[in-house]
């Protein structure tokens, strides 16, 4: 079997595992879109204040928040989710022959094409559910795929670290919310702050997709490179994670 | 309290001691939460309504107030959900070895309200360190409740739902509930959002931090929704329990 064949059937049965379950595809449409309609209502309440200084109305704002929040928390709750379960089996394929790296881009390649289903779901309920119309809905695509798979490896790093599902669900659940208050740009918060926030490029991305329908180029840089730095991290912590010790010529 | 239910909680707080790595999230997450929003949001003040008052106060101490229920009521919901998902094998367990529905239903609320109270008792510290409410039993008390309610959601979502979609709804829900309807700023409520879990906690909370008035009716109005709640998860708990 050639390389990319042993990829694909890796992709395909790992994307399988996850498609196969019908709550699971119900779930990638419904949450998105009941995540941004909510955002949008409760937005919605609140009459503008004087701190409030956003580039867009604040329903685009609203709706552009829970795009971002939907996406990358959906992604990310996946991400550990993936890395928790997958974690016995493929180390148990590892020690079995099966090379760490075909395991590796299996796992990753799924939870790639998982975002970009879940960034495309968020895209048609954007572009349905804004009052004003979305300029450029591929930048919208593209900025929500970057939130996504910055998510997906964060889950998988923060399963890494903390293995367990009720840990690793409580410290990605504050990671989530406090980024997307600190992204969403409510608070004028300093800048070297927002620049901590995983998703705040992805979501200037989007803000400006569907205000000027331009690429926001000068935000893109950083977004790529957070993904390319956690995605770095999250290929360390995996190999670490289902990797055969080897000692003394024993795997144990 | 019979010696079944004493052992079966003795041994969950064991099992809790035996988690370093909770015990240790559970400090610092809500450090990392309350901690950092105090810190990022800018020097500024603001009017905002409360119990018919306009009271002026900082942003840091009204986001002080604000986000602690919502960081008690988001980790004592994960914990109810997962409390449930993992003790279904041992109650199973356990009731086949004679433990009554009723003594499962004893000890696992017990241990809810030991992670609700330890999670609310973190999160006051930290607050505390850096904001002093009107009233400090009534802010300690609207916490704990908001907790609790979320704790028993949180059961009742992890019987209901997937462990993603669980996730994700109280990773959600608390969020949105607390700190975007219940917000006092969100003058233009609809009528519904009085019947989210947080509506008279928030309220509750906000009277505690920042009136010297205190609305009795917010706290009856929570005691009574955790009472509600309390019932159906006690329902659904048993349900899951029964021996077929």
């Amino acid at each position: 079997m050639s390389l990319l064949s042993r990829y694909a059937a890796g992709i395909r049965a790992s994307a399988l595992s996850f498609f196969r379950e019908p709550l699971n595809l119900v779930l990638l449409v419904v949450l998105p879109a009941a995540s941004i309609q909510i955002f949008g209502v409760a937005y919605g309440q609140f009459p503008e204040f004087g701190f409030l200084n956003l580039p867009a109305s604040l329903d685009a704002t609203a709706r552009i928040t829970g795009a971002t929040f939907a996406t990358g928390a959906l992604a990310g709750v996946l991400g550990l989710f993936q890395l928790i379960s997958a974690r016995d089996a493929d180390h148990r394929l590892s020690i079995c022959g099966f090379p760490a790296l075909d395991l590796l881009v299996a796992r990753f390649a799924t939870l790639v094409v998982i975002s970009l289903v879940i960034a495309g779901v968020s895209t048609l309920t954007l572009v349905g559910l804004l009052s004003e119309p979305v300029a450029s809905p591929l930048f919208v695509f593209m900025g929500l795929t970057l939130v996504g798979v910055i998510y997906a490896m964060l889950g998988i790093l923060v399963g890494a670290v903390l293995p367990r599902a009720l840990e690793g669900s409580l410290a990605l659940v504050i990671l989530a919310d406090m980024d997307n208050v600190i992204a969403s740009g409510i608070f004028p918060i300093q800048d070297r702050i927002t620049q901590l926030s995983p998703t705040s490029y992805g979501h200037e991305v989007v803000t400006r997709a569907v205000l000027d329908g331009e690429l926001a180029t000068g935000e893109l840089l950083p977004a790529l490179t957070i993904v390319a730095v956690l995605g770095g991290l999250a290929i360390l912590a995996y190999t670490h994670t289902v990797e055969p010790i080897v000692s003394g010529g024993v795997v144990q | 309290m019979n010696t079944r239910i004493t052992t079966a909680v003795t041994m969950g707080l064991r099992e809790f001691r035996r988690t370093p790595a909770l015990i240790g999230l559970l400090i610092a997450l809500p450090l990392y939460f309350i901690g950092g929003f105090m810190y990022i949001v800018p020097e500024a003040t603001l009017t905002i309504p409360i119990s018919g008052e306009s009271v002026t106060v900082t942003l840091s101490e009204f986001v002080a107030a604000l986000v602690t229920p919502v960081t008690a009521g988001l980790l004592s919901g994960i914990v109810g959900l997962f409390l449930m998902q993992s003790s279904k094998a041992a109650d199973d367990r356990l009731r086949l070895a004679g433990y009554r529905s009723r003594d499962l239903v004893v000890s696992r609320v017990s241990l809810l309200a030991a992670g609700g109270l330890i999670v609310s008792a973190v999160s006051l510290a930290i607050v505390l360190v850096g904001f002093s409410p009107v009233s400090i039993p009534a802010f300690v008390a609207a916490t704990v409740l908001t907790a609790l309610i979320y704790g028993v959601l949180g059961v009742i979502i992890g019987v209901s739902l997937s462990r993603l979609a669980g996730v994700y709804v109280m990773l959600f829900f608390p969020y949105v509930d607390m700190l975007l309807f219940q917000n006092p700023m969100a003058t233009d409520s609809t009528a519904w959002t009085k019947a989210l879990p947080g509506y008279f906690t928030t309220k509750a909370t906000m009277d505690a931090a920042f009136t010297q008035g205190l609305d009795l009716w917010n706290f009856i109005g929570a005691v009574g929704y955790f009472t509600v709640v309390l019932i159906v998860g006690v329902v659904v708990f048993h349900r899951v329990t029964a021996i077929e």
